[in-house]
C-alpha cells in the first residue's frame, strides 16, 4: 500500500517534473505508483509498467466494404469502379488499461480500415471530414491524378463538415503495399499521431499466380489471423490520463516511448507452424526501426514500397524508415506448437535527428525511450496446412518496369539541408504557392537526392510515382533497394540517385516531395512540383 | 502478500490498492485536467500550458505582462524572436511582418491576430529601444515587442521549441511560431516566408474557429 512518505515523493516527483518532459514523467509516476502498490522497491522509470507486454491480441484493421454509388449523391459514375464512403471522426480506443484514449480516425478507428483493389480497378472514396479541422487525404504510393493525390496544398483541403471524392485509377505497374494518411499543411505530424493512417493493398494476376501465403486460395481458419498479415509499427507518447500527447513544438521529430503494432501496445499474435507473408509499414512520425526475429530466423524479403521484388532475398534484419514498407515471408514451419518468436527492434533512437545505432539488447521486453526491444510476440499456437508455394531466393516477377535502362531526359538535383534552424530543400522552405519543378508527361527523369549534412537523417518521399534507385553513394544499391520505391532514406552524408518514367495521361497536376519525418515536413521541408 | 490467499483475493487487494494509489496520486496533483477529454481542443490547449511559462515580460510601452495570462491565453498569435542589433535576417523579417500585419487587419474578418516579437538580447533591448525599433518599422497596435529577464526568455524559447540544437550561438531560429491557444493548434514556419503564405497560414487557423454544422451531402463537392 502507498504510505504518506510515498505520496510525498509522488507529489514532489510530479511537482518538480521538467516542463518539456512532464508527459513522460507522468507515465513514470503511474508506473512508480503501481510498483509501490505491488510492494516492489521504488524502481527507476519504466514507461511500459502499466501495460504488460504480449497480453493484448494483435488487432487486424478490417477490410472496408464497398457501397452502392447511389448512396453517394453527386458522385462521378465511372464504369467498373468500386465505391467507398469514409467518415473521418473523433473516437476512442482502448490503447492502455483504464481510461480510453481519444483518437482521430478514418471511420473513427485508431488505424483506419484497409482498402484492397486490383490493378486497373478504379477506387472512388468519399471522405467526409467530421472533425473541426481541415483534412487532406494522401494515397501514399499510388499513381494518382493530382486532384486526388492529397498533397499539402490549400486547394486540397477538405474543410470541416465537408467531403471530397478521391478517385484512384490504380493503374500502377504492379501490386503493392500502399497506405493512406493525413497530409494537411503544417499539421500532418499531429494528425498522423492521432491515428489518421490506414493500409491500401493492390493485387494483380502475377501475384495470384505466385500463390504466396495468404492469397485468396489460402484462407486462414475461422477466427485466426490471415496468412498475409499487415504489421504497422508505431511509437506514441501518452499523458497521465492515457491521452495521446503530441508536442507541436518538438520540431526535430516526434519520438515515442510506447510501441504499437496495428494499434496495440506490444501485442502477441497466434500463428500456425507454416509460412506467413508479413507486410511491414513504418507508421511512426520520425522513428527508424531495424526489425529482427528472436530465434535468428531470416526474413525472406519479397517486396518494398512499390511492390514485389524481382527475386526474394534473405535478411536477418532490415532498416525501415518512416513511411517505408517491406514485405517478407517468415517460415514458422520448423517451430513446435507452443513456442514463441519475438519481433525485435534493434535500432536505438532517442531524438529526431537520427538513430543512435544498432543495439545488442534487442530482446528487452520493456523497451525504454530508445525503442530497443520486443515489439510483438508470435505464439506458434496451432498447425495448419500450407498450400502456398514459396522458395527462398525464388524469382517473383519478371515484369517490373526497368527505368534504369532508360536514358534520362532531365536530371534534377535536390539538396536536403539544415539551415536557418530548420530544414530546406535547395535552400528554400516549402511555399504552397511556389512550383519548384515542372515535369513533362512521358519523360524520364533522374532525381539526385543529396543530404547536406549536419548528421540529420531524412526519409524522402516523392509522390505520384514509383522509382528505381540507380546509385546510393555511387554504388549500385543493395538488394532491398533494387525494387520499386517511393521513400528513400538519406542517412547522414548520403546521395541517392533515383529514376522514373512519368507516364499516365490522367496523372497530371500538383505533387510534392518532402521529408517523411513528418515534423520536418510540417516545418516545410517540402517542395511542390507539377506534371503536365 | 499472504501466499495462502486465493488468487482472486490477491487480485482484488492489488486492484483496491491500485485504485487507492491512483486516487491518492490525483489528490496530490494540481486540479485535474478534464477526465475524459470530450472536447479534444480544450483538452489539448490545457495540456500545452506547460509550454508557456507565465513569466513577467515588459512591453515597448513599459507595461508589465505575464507571458501566459496576458500574451498567449485565448489569442491567435504570430510569435517571433529577434534583437534590435541583428544585422542579418531581422532587418528583413520585421518589414516582412509589418506587411503581414497590414494585410491581416484587412483580411482576418474581425479575428484579432496578435503579433509578438520577443528580444533575445534583453540587456540591450530595453522597452525604450524596442519602442524606437517598432516606430522605425511603422508597426501598428496589436504588435507587442517584449523584453524581460534573459532566463525567462530562454525558458519561453525552450517551451516553444525555438532554439537551435546545432548552434548555441544562434540564439533564435528564424521561424515564426503561429498558433491558436484555445484550440491547441500550433505550427512553425520560416520568418522570411512570403507575406501571402504567412497570411494564408494564419487565416487557416482563424477559419477553424468556426464550428461548422455538417453540410448536407453533396452540397459541397470540394474537388469541383
Amino acid at each position: 500500500m502507498v504510505n504518506r512518505r510515498d505520496l510525498i515523493k509522488l507529489g514532489l516527483y510530479g511537482g518538480t517534473a521538467g516542463m518539456l518532459h512532464l508527459t513522460r514523467l507522468d507515465s513514470g509516476v503511474l508506473a512508480w505508483a503501481l510498483d509501490e502498490v505491488k510492494g516492489n522497491a521504488p524502481s527507476e522509470w519504466k514507461p511500459l509498467a502499466a501495460v504488460k507486454p504480449f497480453t493484448q491480441a494483435l488487432p487486424l484493421p478490417p477490410v472496408i466494404q464497398p457501397v452502392n454509388p447511389s448512396q453517394l449523391p453527386g458522385v462521378q459514375i465511372i464504369p467498373g469502379a468500386t465505391y467507398y464512403e469514409v467518415r473521418i471522426r473523433q473516437g476512442t480506443a482502448q490503447l492502455l488499461p483504464g481510461m480510453p484514449t481519444v483518437i482521430w480516425g478514418y471511420q473513427g478507428m485508431y488505424l483506419g480500415p484497409t482498402f484492397e483493389a486490383r490493378i486497373g480497378e478504379t477506387t472512388v472514396v468519399r471522405q467526409h471530414n467530421d472533425l473541426l479541422v481541415n483534412m487532406i487525404i494522401h494515397h501514399h504510393g499510388g499513381h494518382t491524378p493530382g486532384i486526388s493525390d492529397g498533397a499539402a496544398l490549400l486547394s486540397q483541403r477538405v474543410q470541416p463538415g465537408s467531403f471530397k471524392d478521391y478517385i484512384y485509377p490504380n493503374d500502377d505497374d504492379i501490386c503493392a503495399t500502399h497506405w493512406y494518411h493525413d497530409h494537411d499543411l503544417d499539421f500532418t505530424g499531429h494528425n498522423i499521431f492521432m491515428g489518421l493512417q490506414g493500409c491500401f493493398f493492390l493485387h494483380d494476376a502475377v501475384e495470384d499466380q505466385l500463390n504466396l501465403p495468404g492469397s485468396p486460395r489460402d484462407p486462414a481458419p475461422q477466427g485466426e489471423m490471415p496468412f498475409d498479415l499487415p504489421l504497422v509499427l508505431q511509437d506514441r507518447i501518452f499523458d497521465f490520463n492515457n491521452q495521446l500527447s503530441y508536442n507541436p513544438f518538438g520540431h526535430d521529430g516526434c519520438i515515442g516511448d510506447h510501441f504499437l503494432v496495428n494499434g496495440a501496445i506490444q501485442p502477441s499474435v497466434r500463428v500456425a507452424n507454416r509460412k506467413y507473408r508479413l507486410r511491414f509499414l513504418n507508421g511512426s512520425n520520425a522513428r527508424f526501426y531495424q526489425p529482427s526475429l528472436s530465434n535468428g530466423m531470416p526474413f525472406h524479403m519479397i517486396g518494398s514500397d512499390g511492390g514485389l521484388l524481382a527475386a526474394s532475398t534473405d535478411a536477418e534484419s532490415f532498416l525501415i524508415g518512416p513511411a517505408e514498407r517491406y514485405e517478407a515471408i517468415v517460415d514458422f514451419s520448423k517451430l513446435k506448437v507452443g513456442s514463441h518468436v519475438y519481433l525485435n527492434n534493434c535500432m536505438a533512437q532517442t531524438d529526431g535527428r537520427r538513430p543512435d545505432g544498432l543495439s545488442t539488447q534487442c530482446t528487452n521486453a520493456h523497451p525504454g525511450p530508445d525503442g530497443v526491444g520486443s515489439l510483438l510476440r508470435f505464439d506458434v499456437a496451432f498447425s495448419a496446412p500450407d498450400p502456398s508455394t514459396f522458395t527462398p531466393g525464388q524469382t517473383l516477377r519478371t515484369d517490373i518496369p526497368d527505368f534504369r535502362s532508360r536514358k534520362p531526359d532531365v536530371t534534377r538535383e535536390w539538396l536536403f539541408e539544415r539551415s536557418n534552424g530548420a530544414w530546406q530543400i535547395n535552400g528554400r522552405f516549402y511555399d504552397p504557392n511556389r512550383i519548384d519543378a515542372r515535369v513533362k508527361l512521358n519523360t524520364t527523369e533522374v532525381w539526385v537526392l543529396r543530404n547536406g549534412g549536419g548528421g540529420w537523417w531524412h526519409p524522402i518521399h516523392i509522390h505520384r510515382n514509383q522509382f528505381q534507385v540507380l546509385k546510393r553513394n555511387d554504388q549500385f544499391p543493395g538488394p532491398l533497394e533494387q525494387g520499386l520505391k517511393d521513400v528513400f532514406v538519406l542517412e547522414a552524408g548520403d546521395t541517392v540517385e533515383v529514376i522514373t518514367f512519368y507516364n499516365g495521361n490522367a496523372q497530371v497536376g500538383n505533387y510534392v516531395m518532402h521529408c517523411h519525418n513528418v515534423e520536418h515536413e510540417d516545418m516545410r521541408m517540402m517542395m511542390r512540383w507539377t506534371v503536365s | 502478500m499472504n501466499n495462502d490467499m486465493p488468487r482472486w483475493a490477491s487480485i482484488a487487494v492489488v486492484g483496491v490498492g491500485v485504485s487507492v494509489a491512483l486516487l491518492s496520486v490525483f489528490a496530490e496533483r494540481p486540479p485535474a485536467r478534464p477526465v475524459l477529454p470530450a472536447d479534444y481542443q480544450a483538452y489539448t490547449s490545457r495540456a500545452l500550458r506547460e509550454h508557456f511559462p507565465n513569466v513577467p515580460l515588459v512591453t515597448q510601452d513599459k507595461k508589465t505582462v505575464r507571458f501566459y495570462d496576458d500574451v498567449i491565453k485565448d489569442k491567435i498569435l504570430i510569435i517571433q524572436f529577434m534583437f534590435t542589433n541583428c544585422e542579418q535576417f531581422c532587418l528583413t523579417v520585421t518589414p516582412n511582418l509589418a506587411r503581414v500585419q497590414k494585410e491581416l487587419q484587412k483580411r482576418a474578418g474581425g479575428a484579432a491576430v496578435s503579433m509578438i516579437s520577443i528580444t533575445v538580447d534583453p540587456t540591450h533591448d530595453t522597452p525604450g529601444v524596442l519602442k524606437e525599433y517598432a516606430n522605425k518599422f511603422g508597426v501598428r497596435p496589436g504588435w507587442q515587442f517584449l523584453t524581460g529577464q534573459k532566463s525567462d526568455i530562454d525558458q519561453i524559447r525552450r517551451g516553444l521549441g525555438v532554439y537551435d540544437p546545432d548552434d548555441k550561438k544562434i540564439e533564435h531560429m528564424n521561424v515564426l511560431t503561429i498558433g491558436r491557444e484555445s484550440t491547441g493548434q500550433w505550427l512553425a514556419i520560416e520568418a522570411l516566408a512570403k507575406p501571402e503564405d504567412i497570411i494564408q497560414t494564419v487565416l487557416s487557423l482563424t477559419e477553424r474557429s468556426v464550428r461548422r454544422t455538417a453540410a448536407p451531402a453533396g452540397s459541397r463537392l470540394t474537388n469541383h
